[in-house]
């Protein structure tokens, strides 16, 4: 991937003056290119599961029409709710990345206030987004109602917990940016955080574009 | 980047997917982010404006909105993952690309076969009617002809009557009687 990751795989060292060891130490580090090693990684990961939220998409492309006589997405979403939850997500990826961009300059009160942000944010999508599954739940309107709801309550409820396990990792982030400071596998962790959770946005536009607009619009 | 193996110890080829120019501020890399707040929430405006307008020509809507979810995720990768045609991520480009693959194969494929398979099926409303006759016996919603349920693509009993049976797939289970006619 970079060009020391090469060199490694390359046989005995070329006309360079520096020896095979030298070169595995500059591999081994916490230097740029195991930041990108790490962070690819990562991203190859988030790619695989953007593929399990296609498979679900397509279970619910399949099934959203298959109501059982049950109440449809017409039936079900409000539109308000839906905006109310896409502007937490915006919102709160958008101070991810300010986030980011504060520990990357070394401003760590701004990386705290927007990482509190985007917390605060993630959390009260989540709320609303419980608040809703309970509420569609005591009207009867479970995933075991029909073949629509399965699908539905699977990939929104998955989404659900993307989220929340994001918290999670978010607090702990800021917990050992704070215990530890600017170490390089903290600065590495804060970055693959930022990939997953701008990641989790993707998919919600996808998700509330396809699955609930699509659904009022029907 | 073969080339790197002569001169190691300079600044790697790639970029870290994520990442910034290490060298961009802190001011213009906000105002990044904050450009792609203003682009991302406008076209969520105009998604959420399209799927109740009635300026809209009503089949289209749902490809409106695709094309809508399809620009918005386009500006999220730009703006907040700092995705760029640049050479140095190009790895980063294929990765994404190679999944992107995969996922229209999922999504498109799926639905072409389900929905082909679906048409050739009883109609749901039918299949729900006629279900509970199947079992009950008479529900006598307009069923005349012996019928009997089979299995369609989705697991669900369907009812298919009158016509001929043509295949051994479309044979009824032999854990359900048939009806009287």
């Amino acid at each position: 991937m970079t060009g020391a990751q090469f060199s490694l795989d390359a046989g005995p060292p070329r006309s360079s003056g520096r020896s095979r060891g030298a070169r595995l130490a500059v591999d081994a580090g916490d230097g740029q290119s195991r930041r990108i090693v790490v962070a690819y990684g990562f991203w190859i990961f988030l790619i695989s599961d953007v593929i399990l939220f296609a498979a679900l998409f397509a279970t619910y492309a399949v099934l959203s029409e298959s109501t059982a006589g049950g109440p449809t997405g017409r039936d079900l979403f409000d539109m308000r709710t839906v905006a109310i939850e896409t502007a937490c997500l915006l919102a709160s990826s958008t101070s991810c990345g300010i986030a980011s961009a504060g520990i990357r300059t070394g401003r760590m009160g701004l990386f705290h206030g927007a990482m509190a942000t985007t917390f605060a944010l993630g959390a009260a999508f989540v709320f609303i987004e419980v608040r809703d599954f309970a509420q569609a739940i005591g009207r009867g309107a479970g995933p075991g109602r029909s073949a629509f709801l399965s699908a539905y309550f699977a990939i929104v409820g998955c989404h659900g917990l993307h989220v929340f396990a994001g918290l999670l990792w978010l607090s702990t982030t800021m917990a050992r940016v704070y215990a530890k400071g600017r170490r390089a596998d903290i600065l590495r962790g804060v970055l693959c955080f930022g990939l997953f959770w701008h990641t989790l946005d993707i998919v919600w536009v996808a998700l509330f574009s396809l699955v609930y607009l699509v659904g009022l619009a029907r | 980047m073969i080339g790197g193996a002569v001169r190691q110890g300079s600044a790697p080829d790639d970029v870290a997917p994520g990442d910034e120019p290490a060298a961009r501020g802190i001011l213009p890399s906000i105002v990044g982010y904050l450009i792609g707040l203003m682009l991302s929430a406008g076209l969520t405006i105009v998604s959420f404006y399209v799927a109740k307008s009635v300026l809209v020509w009503e089949p289209s809507i749902p490809i409106a909105l695709m094309v809508l979810a399809i620009a918005q995720i386009g500006v999220h990768l730009v703006f907040f993952l700092h995705l760029t045609s640049a050479s140095d991520s190009v790895n980063n480009i294929l990765a994404l690309a190679f999944g992107l693959l995969i996922v229209l194969l999922l999504v498109l494929g799926s639905s072409w076969i389900m929905t082909h398979m679906n048409r050739n099926m009883v109609p749901m409303s039918r299949t729900l009617q006629a279900g509970c006759s199947a079992y009950v016996g008479d529900c006598a919603q307009g069923v005349r002809k012996r019928r009997w349920p089979i299995h369609d693509a989705r697991g669900l009993i369907a009812i298919r009557s009158g016509h001929r049976r043509t295949s051994a797939w479309a044979r009824p289970p032999r854990y359900i009687k048939r009806l009287p006619a």
